[in-house]
């Protein structure tokens, strides 16, 4: 068999059909004559086989019983009904799969491939960028929160995801932010660190908020006295264009508590009488029993209160006796303490860091707007921190900076000094000391009585 | 008819059916569409088109008139069931309809081979006896004899082979038609269509002519 047989024999087959006699083809191709002869006649022979006439009558019956067929499906509509509801959606797809696999071979098929794969990671990347610009209520931002959920999810180090969460907590403030700047009116839910308040408009992370009969404000287990500047907050409510937040529920999430240790449990601690979980990254002091006085970071879920850090030493508020700048050894006090911002400095190793609060040596200290942080600071560094302490008690950090040269770890005990210890320096005692709770001897302050114009400054001063 | 006229005539021919398969295409698609509407006028228009090719194609492999009514029919009561259901062809209905029928036709024969105590031969032999039976033995007889080895010898093609010499030959579809319905190109089938004859003349032998 060679190309001009095959030729030959398609051009004489085709004039046969048109009429022309065997041999008269056969005239054309003198030296393929003994070989095609009989493949023509073979040819002839089977063209013989057609009939050209389609029986009218086969033709009418066929059509009656299709006919009769078509009335029987449609009298079956209810039960098709589904399928043809799916058939905007069938229809393209089995014509895309239909067409996928008549696609000569492997080659075909797998440029098809390479093409989806690459529009899908291009689609899904661009979409990814896009959608990092978005605002609440624009349609990509759930893509936004998406992708941050995942790549919170995907991070195994318990620090990492930590730095991760706090970042997007971060961001989640600046959208608020950017939607007050822009006037939009939009319901948001952020989460930020309490800086000041008052009965109707606080500060959160920067924000203002105003809470009005109908904001509920979910606390912690000292009641509204739990809200304090430092604790963490979930705000959700609504942005306007009058540069506010009108916020609908407020819940406090993070927050110092003092209290006496009175169960412990592989699950659980009861301290004055409240329970708080223990989690997998609870940070607990060595050494403390029943019977102690203990200060516990809390975080409110809805789960319930989870302990993250419980430390041994009790509250610097309650212990130190001031005026006494000289004492690094704070002792216990029933007397109310006045309000001290005196700058403190201590040194220590770097154990943990979240959110607003950072752990050197054992000792919280609280990280607000103002602090001015070095770079570089990793996990285990040593660290030289100027703080003030709070009215509250908590330990305000003002300045960290890192400790280049190489100290010995056991030299890194928390050591307490005042930098400017003089009773001049005692300033700015605005904000009153309303109650001391007798059981955990822990100084609270009720926002009503700070309403001087001294004290609404001295808060909003802290970021 | 001179070699350039009939050449001319051909690629005229080709070249309008060829400019032909768009709009060709586009009302198979509106007609499967409008099919799954079971509107009986749709319906007896999709029917009266293309039931000659399909009734031609059965007729050509089976060689009786009452098998072959019996497939037509069943090819288009199938079609009705697939565009139905959805499952029915999204374009080139006339593919389809070709395709469902060389399926049917096979198992037709399947069904006859595997009856007991009865060979291939003999079951062409009582069909073709049966069918023609109703006209004059006499002046059949040598026909039926040559369509007898003719269909043997079909059905011991490929199937590639037997659906090329099906379309050429019982339905009278050029290169170029019969390439778009098997899905391959001219030239495939040119070769497919050589290869076909050579062996249908191998099997024939000079038995018959």
């Amino acid at each position: 068999m060679n190309q001009r047989q095959i030729d030959a024999v398609k051009r004489c087959v085709e004039l046969m059909e048109a009429g022309v006699p065997l041999e008269e083809c056969l005239k054309e191709y003198p030296d393929l004559v003994p070989e095609m002869r009989e493949i023509l006649k073979t040819a002839k022979d089977i063209m013989s086989l057609r009939e050209e006439q389609v029986p009218i009558e086969a033709m009418n019956r066929s059509r009656a019983r299709l006919l009769s067929q078509a009335k029987f499906l449609a009298s079956n509509d209810k039960q098709s009904a589904s399928v043809l509801r799916l058939n905007w959606l069938i229809k393209p797809v089995r014509r895309f799969l239909n067409l996928f696999f008549s696609l000569s071979p492997v080659a075909g098929r797998l440029v098809v491939i390479v093409g989806i794969t690459g529009l899908l990671i291009l689609f899904s990347s661009g979409l990814v960028i896009t959608s990092a610009k978005s605002l609440p209520g624009d349609s990509l931002y759930p893509v936004k929160l998406a992708v941050e959920d995942i790549s919170v999810h995907l991070v195994i180090n318990r620090e990492v995801r930590n730095e991760y969460e706090f970042n997007y907590s971060q961001q989640r403030v600046a959208e608020v932010k950017r939607l007050i700047e822009l006037e939009r009116i939009q319901q948001i839910s952020f989460e930020g660190i309490l800086e000041s308040m008052d009965s109707t408009s606080w500060v959160v992370s920067g924000i203002p908020i105003r809470i009005n009969e109908a904001t509920t404000v979910v606390s912690g287990p000292k009641g509204a006295q739990s809200f304090e500047p430092g604790s963490v907050v979930e705000v959700e409510g609504l942005t306007n264009a009058l540069g506010w937040v009108a916020a609908n529920e407020i819940h406090l999430r993070e927050y110092q508590f003092i209290g006496m240790v009175e169960k412990i449990e592989a699950q659980y601690w009861q301290i004055s009488s409240v329970q708080f979980l223990i989690i997998p990254g609870s940070q607990i002091d060595v050494g403390i029993h029943v019977g102690d006085d203990v200060t516990v970071l809390v975080r409110s879920t809805d789960s319930g209160l989870q302990a993250l850090a419980i430390l041994h030493d009790v509250h610097p508020i309650a212990t130190l006796p001031l005026p006494q700048p000289n004492l690094s050894t704070p002792v216990p006090s029933e007397i109310p303490a006045p309000i001290t911002e005196e700058d403190h400095q201590i040194s220590g190793i770097l154990e943990k860091t979240s959110g607003n609060y950072w752990i050197v040596s054992g000792q919280i200290l609280y990280i607000v707007g103002e602090t001015q942080i070095s770079d570089g600071i990793n996990i285990g560094d040593s660290l030289s921190i100027k703080y003030r302490v709070e009215v509250n008690g908590s330990y305000t950090a003002i300045e960290i900076d890192k400790i280049e040269d190489e100290v010995h770890p056991e030299e890194y005990q928390p050591q307490e000094t005042f930098e400017s210890g003089n009773e001049g320096d005692i300033h700015e005692a605005s904000i009153v000391i309303s109650s001391v709770d007798n059981e955990t001897g822990e100084s609270t302050y009720t926002p009503e009585q700070q309403e001087t114009p001294e004290s609404t400054q001295n808060h909003q001063d802290k970021p | 008819m001179s070699d350039w006229q009939s050449l001319a005539t051909y690629n005229k021919i080709g070249f309008q059916r060829f400019g032909e398969y768009p709009r060709q295409m586009s009302v198979e698609s509106s007609e499967i569409d409008l099919l799954n509407t079971l509107d009986p006028q749709v319906i007896t228009e999709v029917h009266n088109r293309y039931y000659p090719e399909v009734y031609h194609f059965a007729r050509f492999r089976v060689g009786d008139e009452v098998t072959a009514e019996d497939i037509a029919g069943d090819v288009f009561i199938r079609l009705l069931e697939a565009v139905h259901t959805g499952r029915g062809p999204y374009k080139n209905l006339r593919g389809w309809l070709l395709r469902i029928t060389a399926n049917v036709v096979n198992d037709h024969f399947r069904k006859l081979y595997n009856r007991p105590k009865e060979d291939s031969s003999e079951v062409l032999e009582n069909r073709n006896d049966l069918y023609l039976a109703q006209s004059d033995p006499v002046i059949l007889s040598e026909q039926v004899e040559r369509n007898r080895i003719l269909q043997l010898a079909i059905d011991k093609l490929t199937n590639a082979q037997k659906l090329v010499i099906t379309l050429r030959f019982g339905n009278r579809f050029t290169l170029e038609e019969t390439a778009k319905v098997m899905g391959k190109n001219a030239n495939t089938i040119k070769a497919l269509q050589y290869r076909a004859l050579a062996a249908l003349r191998q099997q024939i032998g000079s038995n018959m002519l």
